[in-house]
């Protein structure tokens, strides 16, 4: 006996109330929940759906759904700092590495030729457009996504080293020019990888649930 | 006699890596039922330990899975990937150690 497509709402209702928020999750689980109903009401045709759906989800134990969601939030995060550090190592092969290279001796060479009094306060300013641009791109990609995935609840920017922040605010004197070209470094590498795992998760989320996007 | 859940968590990984090798694809609820039609009903894989274990196997990247329209809903099927077969023998190997440990060390008799 196949369910019908309100059921089926219905069951995408039900997680909702049972605290799942995360479509991939709710597919997943209502799948399962309508798998199991749909046998159990031929099994046993006394029983209507809402009686069965409540035998079906007591068999998800005490906590209900709530270990599943927090061990795929587990999972999504281990997920994506894999996918982090797959991103930070290829930048050092071929041909990224070429690229890097090339960053690498262009921010040396700016910090030869340019005075650190002019050079630092460029790239703070550099520094605040970028992650500006960043956000407001991730506020627009937000808005055209109609319903929250767990497969995106890895936030790779969390990943920054904090250390430009801490000289931006900490700071009294300006940093060693070994320093400062270090934490340029670093910054951008970053930055490059966290942005290209978040690209990456985004493609894989809209080609596995286009529903999910506007 | 339904056998003691605490006794297979242990290898509940390597009990779906072994299902997916067999199988091209299944999805959750069918492999509750598959493990329940090869044991007679004896071990009962509940929901709660099944999700969280195929999550954890997904990230780890030794199964993949992809969606498919059923006509009513959306199904999520697992396939196991090359690094889950390598994965799995080496588990199926150790799991085989264990239980010949097991039997040497349950047989010993105190004279």
């Amino acid at each position: 006996m196949k369910l019908t497509k309100e059921q089926i709402q219905e069951l995408f209702l039900f997680t909702q109330k049972k605290w799942v928020h995360y479509y991939d999750l709710q597919i997943e689980i209502v799948d399962h929940l309508a798998e199991k109903i749909e046998l159990l009401l031929v099994e046993n045709p006394s029983l209507d759906f809402k009686q069965a759906l409540q035998k079906v989800y007591q068999g998800f134990g005490i906590f209900g759904f709530a270990n599943i969601v927090r061990e795929k939030e587990q999972q999504s995060v281990r997920y994506g700092k894999k996918l982090f550090r797959r991103e930070l190592i290829a930048l050092f092969k071929l041909p990224q590495i070429l690229f890097i290279l090339f960053l690498s001796v262009f921010v040396w060479q700016m910090t030869q030729w340019i005075p650190l009094e002019i050079l630092y306060p460029v790239f703070l300013a550099a520094w605040a457009m970028v992650s500006i641009w960043q956000m407001y791109v991730n506020i627009k990609n937000n808005k055209r996504q109609k319903k929250k995935l767990l497969m995106m609840y890895f936030q790779p920017q969390s990943f920054i080293p904090f250390l430009w922040v801490e000289y931006m605010f900490l700071a009294n004197e300006l940093p060693d020019t070994s320093v400062f070209y270090f934490i340029v470094m670093l910054v951008v590498i970053f930055k490059i990888a966290s942005q290209k795992v978040y690209t990456n998760i985004r493609t894989q989320a809209i080609r596995e649930y286009p529903d999910a996007f506007a | 006699m339904a056998t003691n859940s605490s006794l297979y968590k242990g290898s509940l990984a390597t009990i779906i890596l072994k299902l997916l090798n067999e199988n091209v694809k299944m999805y959750g609820y069918e492999m509750t039922q598959k493990v329940k039609l090869i044991t007679e009903g004896q071990l009962n894989l509940t929901e709660g330990a099944l999700y969280p274990a195929l999550h954890k196997l997904e990230a780890d990247g030794l199964i993949t899975s992809s969606m498919e329209n059923i006509g009513n809903r959306m199904r999520k099927y697992y396939s196991i990937t090359r690094t889950g077969k390598k994965e799995m023998k080496e588990r199926l190997l150790e799991l085989q150690s264990f239980f010949q440990q097991m039997q040497n060390l349950l047989s010993i008799k105190i004279a």
